[in-house]
């Protein structure tokens, strides 16, 4: 059989399962039922625009100023997760394992378990990812169980472990949405295992279950297409073939599984019958492999039936397409070289619509490079560093007119001083202290000799002077004037009155006195608290002023230090990314020639052939 | 032939692959490296340049801070809002989709940061969005406020009130 159907499954199950990794916060981020920080909801709103360097450095300003009192195991968490996804892992992996502690909430913990044990498996090492991942307990939620279950999966099978992988997908605790894809890649594991037909059977219902975008109807593809594979494997040509009639022709799938339809007709001995995918690859771009792949296999089935003539034109289109291909390809290489693939791919990231999407050179023979993870971090990277190298550009402009501000606030400093310090010193707070520490000692004095007149009000003060003086006058006045005996009685009467009055309202009158005095107090700390204010100020001017351009001078020579770095370290992924691009399409270009060269032999053999024999000679 | 060309092939093509992507894994690891190494120095610069900015433009006894936040909003989305304080307009935002969606998702807009005397201020905002039933809605709303010698935080509110169907904006201040 030609084809290597066991490491192309693996890689098949790995592409899927490889969707647990890309979105590496967000895929598992769960938000708290109410931001209680307003620091923390900060964070929070350039992170749910996927702006990660503004939500780190926001997070990481926020966390300088102290604790987030109610988010600060989740802050800590996202710091991880944001830096995780900064491409940051090192740093990540220090923040994870902060958070594993008991005192760590275990929402927080397991989450961060989780991350620890992708990183882990990452790095290859399989055993402590799979002990972390382990360590995950209690009520998950679907996203993050349905994560943990993939990655498990991933784990496993990264070590052959194909009985544990599939152990590891059942039952499906995550989401409905995902219950696909944990079917897809249970499926793998069973085949790569040993339970074919059961593995067989989870993809033959993936393969026909009803899809109606995008994503379902790709997976369904992949679920024939990787079913098939393995049938093909096992030398069941019939049952592969019809799992392959299946695929859609317009879909990414197509060209394989019209490709690998047409094998499973020759190894049947049906070679006409392998002519009709194999022709319908010809409709396809002669770009994909698969096509190409057909260029050659169209004539080697005529040969096989026969039919010499019609095998040698269709050898000689082969050879003017691979000629006219190989030319494509020499020239986008060196367009590459130029460096007008990255420019290309710049130009598409920021241009996001449709009408930005100019191709890149040699862009069908690219289609998986690019999309493949090694070259998606180097050209994120790529992209950080554009990003950083703008910021650092912004900061470079800004930085001076820092030094503008910190110059004019010393000017202004300058001249307001004079003032400041007449201000200063004719606050004088002796006097309101020394005549609040007088009306205290006069409420307490009252309180403790129970002297009510102590708080009366002035008026009631004048009441009581004019109502002795009536009584000193009366007492002047004969007693038997009953006149005067009366004026006595009324006397008498208003000054109980006044003296009731005044006694009867002593406690609530105490204790309006000590709120006054409360208050009195806030207005002197507060009094005292701007003069001491401006006082430090005043001696602290200096130091600050100094502090502020010491500050600025360090960070003006960091960002002149980091810039050309950033620059370096820029041109290295701009390399690294044509390298990564001609080394694809130097391996293209080997196939290229040896199809070319494997047309030629053939086609040379088949004019020997017909010259030996006699027959006229190349018409179709 | 057929088959013993195309395996041959593929062995080739495999050789090739294997032998170039050994080399470019080593190289990338490098420059992985460096690129953590500068990405973790810029990001630590850029949180101390943004400590210098914060502290040198907006130092804390005059510093007033005015955000933005939203629960479950869906009584109303906002496009735009506009900002006074003492009559003078300081900010004016329109609101992109995912900026929309950060907000409704728990995010908190840190509309304005600016510089204010202590003592007595007056803060006026209007909110411009689509209310209930997808009908254009325009609400305003102040606050009086004392700037002390501390930063002033005053977040703006933008709840749903099931009871009256109708979205309230609340003001509230932090210390």
């Amino acid at each position: 059989m030609g084809i290597r159907a066991h490491a192309r499954l693996r890689h098949l199950c790995t592409g899927l399962l490889s969707l647990c990794l890309a979105a590496p916060v967000a895929a598992v981020w769960e938000t708290s039922p109410r931001v209680r920080d307003l620091d923390y909801g900060s964070v929070l709103y350039p992170f749910y625009q996927q702006e990660h360097f503004a939500a780190i450095t926001r997070l990481m300003v926020v966390q300088s100023r102290g604790p987030i009192p109610h988010h600060e195991y989740e802050a800590r968490l996202l710091l991880g997760g944001l830096k995780l996804t900064y491409g940051l892992h090192d740093r990540a992996e220090t923040l994870f394992r902060q958070l594993l502690g008991p005192e760590v909430p275990a929402a927080i913990r397991n989450r961060a378990w989780f991350h620890l044990g992708r990183i882990q498996y990452q790095k290859g090492l399989h055993e402590q990812a799979e002990a972390s991942l382990q360590r995950m307990e209690g009520e998950l939620g679907p996203a993050l169980a349905g994560e943990r279950q993939l990655l498990l999966a991933l784990n496993r099978m990264a070590r052959d472990d194909f009985a544990g992988a599939a152990a590891a997908l059942r039952p499906w605790r995550g989401s409905r949405e995902r219950a696909d894809y944990g079917d897809f890649n249970l499926a793998v594991a069973l085949i790569q295992g040993g339970d074919r037909e059961a593995g067989l059977a989870l993809l033959d219902r993936l393969g026909r279950a009803r899809a109606t975008d995008a994503e379902s109807l790709a997976l369904r593809d992949r679920a024939n297409v990787a079913a098939a594979e393995a049938l093909l494997r096992a030398d069941e040509h019939a049952r592969a073939r019809a799992l392959l009639d299946r695929v859609r022709l317009d879909g990414p799938y197509s060209g394989r599984a019209l490709l690998w339809s047409g094998w499973a007709s020759t190894e049947l001995g049906d070679p006409r019958r392998a002519l009709v995918p194999w022709t319908r690859l010809q409709g396809h771009a002669d770009t994909d492999p698969a096509a190409q792949e057909a260029l050659l296999a169209v004539p080697y089935a005529y040969l096989e039936l026969g039919e010499q003539t019609r095998a040698a034109a269709w050898f000689e289109t082969a050879v003017n397409t691979l000629d006219a291909r190989r030319a494509e390809l020499r020239k986008a290489m060196a367009e590459i070289e130029r460096g007008e693939m990255v420019v290309g791919l710049i130009l598409r990231e920021n241009l996001r619509s449709a009408a930005g999407r100019a191709p890149l050179p040699a862009q069908g023979y690219l289609v998986d490079l690019l999309a493949g993870h090694r070259f998606q971090e180097v050209f994120q990277n790529y992209l950080d560093l554009h990003a950083l190298q703008r910021n650092l550009a912004h900061w470079a402009g800004s930085i001076d007119s820092f030094d503008d501000m910190l110059q004019a606030q010393e000017a202004l400093y300058a001249r307001r001083l004079p003032e400041t310090r007449a201000r200063l010193e004719t606050l004088d707070l002796r006097t309101p202290n020394e005549r609040r520490a007088e009306l205290a000692a006069r409420f307490a004095r009252a309180e403790q000799e129970g002297d009510a007149w102590a708080l009366a009000s002035i008026q009631e003060q004048r009441r009581r002077q004019r109502l002795q003086a009536v009584e000193e006058r009366l007492s002047r006045l004969p007693d038997d004037d009953p006149e005067v005996v009366e004026l006595r009685q009324r006397q008498a009467l208003l000054q109980g009155l006044v003296h009731w009055e005044v006694q009867t309202d002593f406690a609530p009158r105490l204790w309006e006195a000590r709120k006054g005095l409360l208050a009195v107090d806030a207005q002197l700390a507060e009094l005292a608290s701007r003069r001491r204010s401006l006082q430090e100020a005043e001696q602290h001017a200096l130091t600050r002023f100094q502090g502020f351009a010491g500050r600025i001078e360090a960070q003006r020579a960091q960002i002149a230090r980091l810039q050309p770095r950033v620059d370096a370290t820029l041109a290295a992924h701009e390399q690294h990314l044509q390298a990564m691009a001609l080394e694809a399409l130097q391996a293209h270009l080997h196939t290229l020639d040896d199809r070319v060269l494997r047309a030629r032999y053939t086609l040379a053999r088949i004019y020997e052939a017909q010259e030996t024999l006699g027959q006229p000679e190349r018409s179709p | 032939m057929t088959t013993a060309i195309r395996t041959l092939l593929i062995l080739l093509v495999a050789f090739v692959a294997l032998f170039q992507a050994g080399v470019s894994a080593q190289e990338l690891r490098s420059l992985d490296e460096d690129t953590q190494a500068l990405k973790r120095e810029i990001i630590e610069l850029n949180r101390e340049l943004f400590i210098l900015e914060e502290e040198l433009l907006f130092p804390a006894n005059t510093q007033v801070v005015v955000f933005i936040s939203t629960d479950v909003g869906e009584l109303f989305a906002l496009d735009s809002v506009r900002l006074q304080i003492n009559g003078e307009v300081v900010a004016n935002h329109l609101y992109t989709q995912r900026e929309q969606d950060a907000l409704r998702r728990g995010g908190v807009h840190r509309l304005y940061l600016g510089n204010i005397r202590t003592g007595e201020h007056l803060l006026e905002a209007v909110f411009i969005g689509k209310g209930p039933s997808e009908r254009d809605y325009r609400r305003g709303t102040f606050l009086r406020f004392d700037k002390g010698l501390g930063p002033k935080y005053v977040e703006l509110r933008i709840e749903d009130s099931t009871r009256k169907q109708q979205p309230e904006f609340v003001v509230r201040e932090w210390e």
